[in-house]
């Protein structure tokens, strides 16, 4: 098995909760050109919708998205959409008919960098451990850079998704920290 | 085995309602934790129209690693309801809301971050007698440390505010 470590610690996570009205499809144009900007692999690997009931949806996304940054180290981010309520509504803009969706719901992102993901150092038990010397000993400083690094890109794209959704408190004074 | 966590001093919290910049609330917490060095850290970020007003719910949790041991980690609770849109703006231009607000700042002082000390039993054991025996007076002056950034956080939120 590969290593992989929490860039916000153990079983720690971000996470955003939210109600009301917005463009979900504009959103998700955004989410996916975020991620292809800054050179990411992205994948939606799972959705599920159950049956809409008079009050509206219940949807479930699951998206994941990874950058290598060497033949030994990933970063990988898995991105849960958890829709209640969920439904199409027509609204004027401008003069114009949009459809909007309508509803609430909860984001959760997490964020784990991941060693040896070609998993060159498995097949004994030696192998095994030098990879975790390497990762305990000798990427230590390594995995804490780019632990931080991710930390801010993620927060980077979660001010992204407030903004997108409308939220009142999307400024941040962070801009631009790496 | 988690890392060590104990509050470096009691929780301050501000409750204020009527006329306020939510965004210049949450941007000037933000500028002063960047300010003293702080990691961002927004854990979680709840908002909500609802037909009383507007309701929002954030948990922050920004950190300053002082030294490869020991951390500070600034726990800052912001809860708004009621909030609505008024017709007047500040100076700067931006919107006022009214509402009622209430901020609790928690400082926390985090041993052992990297973990180093959490993988026997015995070498966890050994870590809590040095930081509450032999490195007390170091332990002390860290809370101390933590207090006082909590205090200067606190106090700028009074003045931005305006409460006496």
């Amino acid at each position: 098995m590969a290593g992989d470590f929490n860039i916000w610690g153990s079983d720690q996570h971000i996470m955003l909760r939210w109600k009301g009205t917005t463009d979900m499809d504009e959103v998700q144009r955004a989410c996916r050109e975020w991620f292809s900007k800054r050179k990411f692999e992205f994948h939606e690997h799972f959705v599920k919708a159950k049956q809409p009931t008079p009050v509206g949806e219940e949807i479930f996304w699951r998206w994941m998205a990874f950058r290598n940054i060497s033949e030994y180290l990933r970063f990988q981010t898995d991105i849960h959409w958890h829709f209640w309520d969920w439904e199409q509504v027509e609204v004027m803009q401008d003069g114009k008919k949009k459809i909007l969706s309508k509803g609430r719901c909860t984001v959760t992102i997490k964020g784990k960098l991941i060693t040896d993901y070609n998993d060159r150092f498995e097949g004994s038990a030696f192998k095994h451990a030098l990879r975790e010397f390497i990762d305990k000993y000798l990427f230590l400083m390594r995995l804490h850079f780019w632990s931080s690094h991710f930390e801010y890109a993620m927060h980077d794209f979660f001010t992204m998704l407030k903004g997108k959704l409308g939220m009142q408190l999307h400024e941040t004074a962070y801009h631009g920290v790496r | 085995m988690m890392a060590e966590r104990m509050q470096a001093g009691d929780p301050r919290e501000i409750v204020y309602s009527g006329y306020m910049e939510t965004n210049e609330i949450q941007l000037r917490i933000d500028t002063f934790l960047r300010e003293k060095a702080y990691d961002k850290h927004d854990m979680e970020h709840d908002e909500q129209q609802l037909p009383e007003g507007r309701q929002i719910m954030i948990r922050k949790e920004p950190y300053k690693n002082v030294t490869h041991y020991a951390k500070y980690v600034m726990k800052v609770d912001i809860k708004a309801h009621g909030l609505k849109p008024v017709s007047v703006k500040s100076a700067e231009g931006r919107k006022v809301d009214e509402g009622e607000i209430s901020i609790v700042i928690t400082p926390y002082l985090q041993m052992d971050w990297q973990g180093r000390w959490t993988g026997k039993p015995w070498f966890y054991a050994l870590a809590r007698f040095m930081d509450m025996f032999v490195s007390r007076q170091y332990t002390r002056t860290l809370k101390k440390g933590m207090r006082e950034e909590r205090d200067l956080l606190y106090s700028e939120l009074k003045t931005l505010l305006g409460m006496k």
